[in-house]
């Protein structure tokens, strides 16, 4: 066996080199299929870390009448930090808004002058274990009875950025789906292409085949060299792939730090998932190779 | 070690290319299959490699019924078929030696199997001094010696050749029909098909005349027969 696979590798380079330029092509459009692939993978990925982000940047803000009674805003608190779906409850206070008001606004002195005494309301800021239940513990809030006797307008003091992360799922589909139609097709043009490769690849070794079969050579002895050189076409463009990917992520990533935006939005770049996604393209090159190969074999050589 | 049951090839045009055949052929004979072109000698040959399957009728050899055989075990069937062409069927950027050693080689020998029974099977077909020539610088009765080398170097139980001095001149041919009488003595059947008169004859072996699809002559000790 150890004898054989030597075989079946030697026989699958010189496969490779007697027709090198078809060989290149194959693998030029595995390459070519598995960039792609690798930077919707990416974008997919960051994408998918910003929604995260926003939604667990999502909070409930109830803001409180002026004049609410402070026993009815205990008891407000009370309940809801007792929901299972919430992770936490903080009130702010009129003093502590204007604070924060101050300082998000200290760039803009005309705003605070025109300031008069107070006008920021006290609230309780919600956060939630799942930003998915969101919309369900809203509508609890509206329903309690208490509600009506610490806020002014209930369908209006209770706020929080749900709108916003829906529309971002709508996109995101969207180009999820333009996305995997354009994969589809690179995986398809690959596949035909190590297909022709591996198609002349048999031609050319026909009087060979014939012989070994004559001979008696088992069918998988006849088969694996080619399966082997779909194989190394494959690997090869992941290979490719997989270098240029690193030069791009490399160049795109260290502007895109200058400029400072994806610090602003805190995207964590994690490296192990940049790993994952690497190995995931050297497999699907592989993949893509014997597949390649087995549908030129099932097709072109009849043992 | 060969049995036909009424087997009829049909490939589909005017008239079928064998019909009703029946024929047995003994461990250790020696047969020619005689008959102008087209009388069916070659679909006699590829029914027996199973290459092609019979429209009717069973084939067994050594037994075994071939029709029934699953596709992965033909290569084992093969193993035990010696096979020699008109075309002599040669790799010709191997050499002799390779050539030879291909065939070991592919059904997965060792390599010092190789090198033990390579130079022994082309020393038995008198080419002990050509191990390293290339097909191209071989005459047409060396480059057919190789290729009964290649077919003999397993031991098969059966060698089949299909118009194995087609290409070569009366006196090659004779030496080349010597060779297979020797192998024939040391115990392997062998069938040829054939049109060469001379050959036939000069032998006496059995011969089993085909025409049209048909058997219409079998006999021991038997000649060409036909007026051409």
């Amino acid at each position: 066996m150890k004898i054989n696979a030597v075989y079946y590798s030697k026989e699958a380079l010189t496969n490779f080199r007697k027709n090198w330029v078809l060989s290149m092509g194959a693998v030029t459009a595995v390459a070519l299929c598995l960039i792609v692939i690798g930077a919707i993978m990416f974008i997919a990925y960051m994408g998918n870390q910003f929604i995260n982000k926003v939604e667990s940047q999502i909070e409930i803000e109830i803001f409180l009448k002026d004049n609410a009674p402070y026993g009815q805003i205990e008891a407000l608190q009370n309940q809801i930090v007792n929901w299972s779906a919430v992770k936490k409850v903080n009130y702010v206070s009129k003093e502590n808004a204007l604070k924060k008001f101050k300082i998000d606004f200290k760039d803009n002195p005309e705003v605070l002058q025109n300031l008069q005494g107070n006008p920021l309301p006290s609230s309780f800021r919600v956060w939630l274990k799942n930003p998915r239940t969101v919309e369900a513990t809203v509508k609890r809030i509206k329903r309690l009875s208490i509600i009506d006797q610490v806020v002014a307008d209930k369908n209006n003091d209770i706020k929080y950025g749900s709108q916003y992360v829906s529309k971002l799922f709508v996109i995101t589909r969207g180009v999820s789906i333009a996305a995997g139609g354009i994969v589809l097709l690179l995986i398809f043009v690959s596949l035909v292409l190590i297909t022709n490769t591996i198609r002349l690849a048999i031609f050319a070794r026909r009087k060979e085949i014939g012989i070994m079969k004559l001979v008696g050579a088992s069918n998988w002895f006849i088969r694996v060299p080619f399966l082997f050189e779909g194989v190394i076409e494959g690997a090869l463009g992941g290979a490719i792939a997989i270098l240029i990917l690193g030069i791009i992520y490399r160049a795109t990533i260290k502007s895109i730090m200058g400029g400072k935006w994806l610090v602003f939005m805190r995207i964590p770049l994690d490296q192990g998932a940049f790993m994952v996604m690497l190995l995931v393209l050297l497999l699907s090159g592989i993949l893509i190779g014997a597949i390649g190969s087995a549908i030129a074999l099932r097709r072109f050589l009849k043992v | 070690m060969i049995r036909l049951k009424h087997v009829s090839k049909d490939y589909g045009g005017d008239r079928p290319a064998l019909t009703d055949i029946s024929v047995n052929i003994a461990k250790g004979e020696f047969v020619f299959l005689v008959g102008p072109s087209g009388s069916g000698k070659s679909t006699f040959i590829r029914l027996l490699l199973r290459e092609i399957l019979p429209t009717q009728g069973d084939i067994y050899i050594s037994g075994q019924d071939i029709k029934a055989l699953r596709s992965w075990k033909i290569p084992f069937l093969r193993r035990n078929i010696g096979c020699v062409f008109q075309d002599f069927k040669l790799l010709p950027n191997k050499t002799a030696f390779g050539n030879v050693a291909f065939a070991l080689e592919v059904i997965g020998r060792s390599r010092y199997m190789i090198k033990k029974q390579v130079p022994e099977v082309l020393r038995l077909v008198g080419l002990e001094d050509k191990l390293d020539s290339y097909p191209g610088e071989l005459s047409g009765g060396e480059q057919q010696r190789v290729s009964i080398a290649r077919a003999f170097v397993n031991r098969p139980p059966l060698l089949l050749a299909d118009e194995p001095t087609g290409n070569l001149d009366p006196a090659t041919s004779l030496g080349v029909m010597t060779l297979f009488n020797r192998i024939n003595r040391s115990g392997t059947t062998i069938l040829i098909a054939t049109h060469d008169r001379e050959m036939v004859d000069s032998m006496r072996k059995r011969v089993i005349a085909l025409e049209n699809g048909n058997v219409v002559r079998d006999q021991l000790r038997g000649v060409y027969g036909y007026e051409d």
